[in-house]
């Protein structure tokens, strides 16, 4: 045998052994390694070998005996874990908040990436919308003239209605001192106008939880209230413009 | 930059096909890939993993029924398999709070997975939301499911909800049961 196929035949011995070392040292997932691919290549480089490299050979050997065995114990205790994960997985969502379950969650989560975009479809869609909407207007030779009213309660009950909400959001707010808007408003209008109300008279004010996103409405903050104007632009009529 | 073989003209195609949203579900099937990138497409797709790998962005492909296939060997479930980009690490409170995902509909997708995984992966919908409504407003609670299964998160059959195949996807359940915080 050449002296050259016999030190290619012990550096690929020490590739292997260095890579079963690798992985019973670093505790790696056991079945990383391929160990009928190990004990093959083993097999090809036993020939070349003398004895003097034979307890390298044993080496491996052993390592691999102990791979074997890890992969026993990796096996073992998944089986446990696997039997025990319904029971964690109930426990974790009885014992968990709101927040917590999603700090954990977020450590599990690699959300796909992807970039919304207008495809020929949608532009056929928008074209075939805008073409019917102008034979319509085309359709109508006149618009119908629109009836202006002047401003009248709903109901009668209107006033006394909203009272009565204000004076209960009044003592909510002085018994919880804040309650979420959700809760508060349960999605009915006219709830919603006397909050709306409540914030502008300043008899009470909104706090977002940065966290949560949740909206509540809070007994009105002290110090100088600060009113925004917000503009409308408009296009002017000939006779303004002509004016202006 | 890495090196690749594959001619820039197909990492660029199969980038744009990959990317962008063509479906209301994310996702190219691969047989869609097939017929844009031509029969190696498999190779294809692991020279753009090289390129999106520093970015922090992967190609996965999943089966419909929710499990990611090795890229490296090619089988019959290869092409009707559905490819996705995803982050390779996962997210901050801070990104996910710019993902346009509400955090609310996140605890909502959390507790329904780990609720549906208790289940053997699924339960009556009615179930789901009795065990949920303590967490949530019920009405809040049933906007996020809908959002949720209209997303690929959950699937609805029959008034029963599973785990849908984006969960699978996306999360890894098991470390999710699994983790201690």
């Amino acid at each position: 045998m050449s002296p050259t196929s016999r030190r290619d035949a012990v550096k690929k011995l020490r590739e292997i052994l260095e890579e079963l070392t690798a992985v019973l040292s670093s505790g790696a997932d056991p079945f990383a390694v391929n160990l009928r691919e190990i004990l093959d290549r083993l097999n090809e480089v036993l020939p070349q070998l003398s004895d003097e490299e034979l307890p390298l050979d044993a080496e491996i050997i052993r390592h691999a005996a102990q791979i074997v065995k890890r992969q026993e114990e990796w096996v073992a205790g998944r089986t446990s874990l696997l039997a025990l994960a319904p029971f964690i997985a109930i426990l974790k969502l009885a014992s968990m908040t709101k927040d917590e379950l999603v700090r954990d969650f977020l450590g599990a989560w690699t959300p796909i990436v992807s970039l919304d975009r207008m495809t020929v479809g949608d532009l056929m869609l928008g074209m075939e919308y805008l073409g019917a909407k102008r034979l319509q207007t085309l359709q109508i030779p006149e618009l119908p003239q629109i009836e202006y009213k002047p401003y009248e309660p709903i109901s009668e009950d209107l006033r006394a209605a909203l009272e009565a909400i204000l004076v209960e959001l009044k003592s909510t707010l002085e018994e919880m001192g804040r309650v979420p808007y959700d809760d508060f408003t349960r999605g009915d209008a006219l709830r919603g106008y006397a909050v709306a109300l409540a914030l502008q008279e300043n008899k009470a004010s909104l706090n977002i939880d940065p966290l949560t996103e949740k909206i509540y409405i809070v007994k009105p903050r002290e110090g100088t209230v600060e009113s925004v104007v917000i503009t409308f632009e408009g296009k002017r009529d000939a006779k303004n413009q002509k004016a202006g | 930059m890495p090196r690749t073989r594959k001619p820039a003209e197909a990492l660029r195609r199969a980038a744009r096909i990959l990317f962008f949203r063509t479906h209301s579900k994310p996702g190219v099937k691969g047989w869609e890939l097939r017929r844009a990138l031509g029969s190696d497409y498999l190779s294809v797709i692991k020279s753009l993993n090289e390129y999106l790998a520093p970015l922090g962005l992967e190609v996965r492909a999943v089966t419909e029924d929710g499990r990611r296939l090795n890229l490296d060997e090619e089988t019959g479930e290869h092409s009707r398999a559905i490819y996705v980009v995803t982050l390779k690490t996962q997210p901050t409170l801070t990104e996910l709070k710019t993902s346009g995902w509400r955090v609310d509909y996140i605890a909502v997708l959390a507790s329904a997975i780990l609720y549906l995984y208790s289940n053997n992966g699924r339960a009556k919908r009615s179930d789901v939301e009795n065990a949920l409504k303590q967490k949530f407003q019920l009405w809040r609670l049933r906007a996020a499911i809908d959002k949720l299964v209209r997303a690929g998160y959950l699937d609805e059959r029959d008034g029963v909800l599973s785990i849908g195949w984006r969960s699978y996807a996306e999360i890894d359940i098991e470390k999710f049961v699994m983790r201690k915080q």
